[in-house]
């Protein structure tokens, strides 16, 4: 376990690395990044003046060096707009991407793990039918429709909860749902499959012929293995969920860092778009690492092996 | 009819993929959801093409005058039946239109990604050692960043049009068919037909490129099926968000990110183009299942 464990961290420092490399690289994707910095009516006196103030005149390893150097110090630069540390900014946001998240993951696997267990249980029923139907339609539609569509429903026409902006529990239902509806039709998809697929083990068979109820199995056996590759996806659907949390914050007005990266984008404040992706990727490769700790914790093969 | 049969006699190797493919048109005909998905498909492709013969009106013409008329059956004009919006465009027009981008949008990337992905795929399941090892590393690393915001800021870099939504959904959509098809290499790579291919003297690119890709590519089109949908949901996001097709040129997306200030009060302006949106994706999705059951009932998507 102790092997397991340092390769993991062996891997993540190095992703680290790459994630740095990645986002240090975005800036210099257009050959020039002084370009993206200033109006379009600036002069090359103006330019080259900025490019040296900023120590971009410096051969490319000087200044990666000097980003992950200023990185491990929390110096992502300033954003250009606000004339603050980058890395504040987007600090000051987490928090609500962090709660919108957290709840829309909460909603998911409220509901798309029971829907999975009816669905792969009782397969061919109609529970297993509506649960798939709505499962293929729900991640066919896209996110940022359906948030207009619940605003429309709930805030406009019902009056029952509150169309737009941050503040109680009501103001989180709709951007929650939203943001949830993709990954729970995900996970209850690939949670049948999987549960299907265990069902089918001679294991189980044998736990059935010793006269075990079937809550037991399922508890037991059944359900502890078909959670794993659920695990190690979710991993992916939150990196995705991450991404969509831009969209769903436009939507519902969302005061996140999904948010501030798109004004950043449109106000061509560069230096905080590349401190949301570095942020953003960082807190990632966070979440895969402990998201092994739990792989690990649900699956003894690994702890022992 | 006889000179058909010892054809197949003759080759064994083409009787059965196209024995396969009658056994599972006729098997298509039972299938009702994918019959139904392929059939809408069918018609979405047709629109698309057929856009300026099937649209009643110019989609880029205004008519202030007539601006956010409701559809016809609520109260409408006859002359624009799905209403108009802002700036008295026909809506209907709009959408048959707006259909062009997004399967434009989804198929060139769709195609661009898994050209790059298959390429990976063979690239670091043949040669195995160091390349395979840097280029799983690299694969990981796309998996590693948070998706759509890394989109954003390259579209940050690029500046939003067509041609660089296109390259950059291809470019960072690769990963998927990448582990597939190095998978299915892995397994293929020490067959005894490769083996003997060798043996008789075919170069690595033959070997790749004629008797590994081949056996691959199955799994690499399952995946395109189903990212042809993620795709143009991707599409229409970044273009609401305004980062992808400018307007004038209508599509899906950027439809419901111009009217953005109409949607509350003008409900067809906001129901449509979402309508459009979902009915494609799930129908492209319904016919995928099938095409995943033709070609590799074993792939989990």
């Amino acid at each position: 376990m102790t092997t397991f464990l340092l390769r993991r961290l062996v891997m993540t420092i190095l992703m680290l690395f790459l994630v740095a490399l990645a986002v240090f690289s975005l800036g210099h994707l257009s050959g020039d990044p002084v370009r993206l910095m200033v109006p379009d009516e600036a002069t090359e006196q103006q330019m080259a003046k900025l490019r040296h103030e900023l120590g971009l005149d410096r051969p490319l390893y000087v200044q990666f060096f000097d980003f992950v150097i200023h990185a491990m110090h929390g110096d992502l630069g300033m954003s250009l707009r606000f004339r603050k540390p980058a890395l504040t900014l987007v600090l000051n946001r987490m928090p609500a991407t962090i709660e919108l998240s957290t709840a829309a993951m909460g909603i998911a696997l409220l509901v798309a793990i029971p829907a999975g267990i009816v669905s792969a249980t009782q397969p061919g029923s109609w529970a297993d039918t509506t649960v798939s139907t709505v499962a293929i339609t729900g991640q066919a539609l896209p996110a940022f429709w359906i948030g207009i569509v619940l605003i429309i429903l709930f805030a406009v026409r019902l009056g029952w909860l509150p169309a737009s902006g941050r503040g109680d529990i009501t103001n989180l239902i709709l951007p929650a749902v939203t943001l949830g509806l993709w990954p729970m039709a995900r996970i209850a998809r690939l949670l049948r499959s999987s549960l299907l697929e265990v069902l089918q083990e001679e294991f189980v068979r044998t736990a059935r012929a010793k006269g075990l109820a079937e809550r037991i199995i399922l508890r037991r056996h059944t359900l502890r293995n078909a959670l794993i590759p659920v695990v190690t996806i979710i991993a992916i659907i939150f990196g995705t969920m991450l991404g969509g949390t831009v969209i769903t914050e436009t939507v519902f007005a969302w005061p996140g860092i999904g948010r501030l990266a798109l004004e950043a984008v449109f106000n061509r404040d560069f230096p905080l778009v590349q401190a949301t992706v570095f942020v953003v990727a960082v807190v990632f490769v966070f979440i895969n690492f402990f998201l092994d700790l739990v792989y690990v914790a649900i699956d003894p093969r690994i702890r022992l092996g | 009819m006889v000179t058909n049969r010892t054809t197949v006699d003759y080759k064994p190797n083409n009787a059965a993929p196209r024995h396969l493919v009658r056994r599972h048109w006729r098997k298509l005909a039972n299938r009702v959801p994918a019959l139904v998905g392929l059939v809408i498909l069918a018609s979405v492709v047709c629109m698309a093409i057929g856009a300026p013969l099937v649209a009643p009106h110019d989609p880029f013409a205004q008519n202030l005058d007539g601006r956010l008329a409701p559809p016809t059956w609520a109260g409408g004009a006859y002359a624009n039946l799905l209403g108009t919006d802002q700036l008295g465009r026909d809506e209907l027009s709009r959408l048959i239109f707006g259909a062009r981008i997004s399967l434009l949008v989804g198929i060139t990337a769709v195609f661009v990604a898994g050209a790059t992905g298959v390429i990976v795929g063979l690239a670091a399941g043949f040669n195995g050692g160091l390349t395979d090892e840097v280029l799983m590393r690299f694969t990981d690393l796309m998996l590693a960043l948070p998706f759509t915001l890394l989109i954003i800021a390259v579209i940050a870099v690029f500046g939003p049009s067509l041609v660089n939504v296109i390259m950059i959904l291809g470019l960072t959509g690769w990963v998927p068919y990448a582990r597939v098809v190095r998978a299915g290499v892995l397994s293929i790579r020490e067959r005894e037909f490769i083996a003997a291919a060798k043996a008789v003297g075919a170069s690595n690119l033959r070997v790749m490129l004629q008797h590994i890709l081949p056996n691959t590519i199955a799994s690499a089109i399952v995946i395109g099926s189903v990212e042809l949908a993620n795709m143009i949901l991707l599409e229409s996001s970044l273009s609401f968000l305004g980062l992808g097709v400018q307007p004038p040129t209508p599509s899906w997306g950027n439809m419901l990110g111009e009217t953005r200030n109409y949607l509350m009060s003008d409900w067809w302006l906001a129901t449509f183009p979402g309508v459009a949106i979902a009915i494609t994706a799930v129908s492209i999705n319904l016919a995928g299942d099938w095409i995943r059951d033709v070609l590799d009932p074993h792939l989990v998507t």
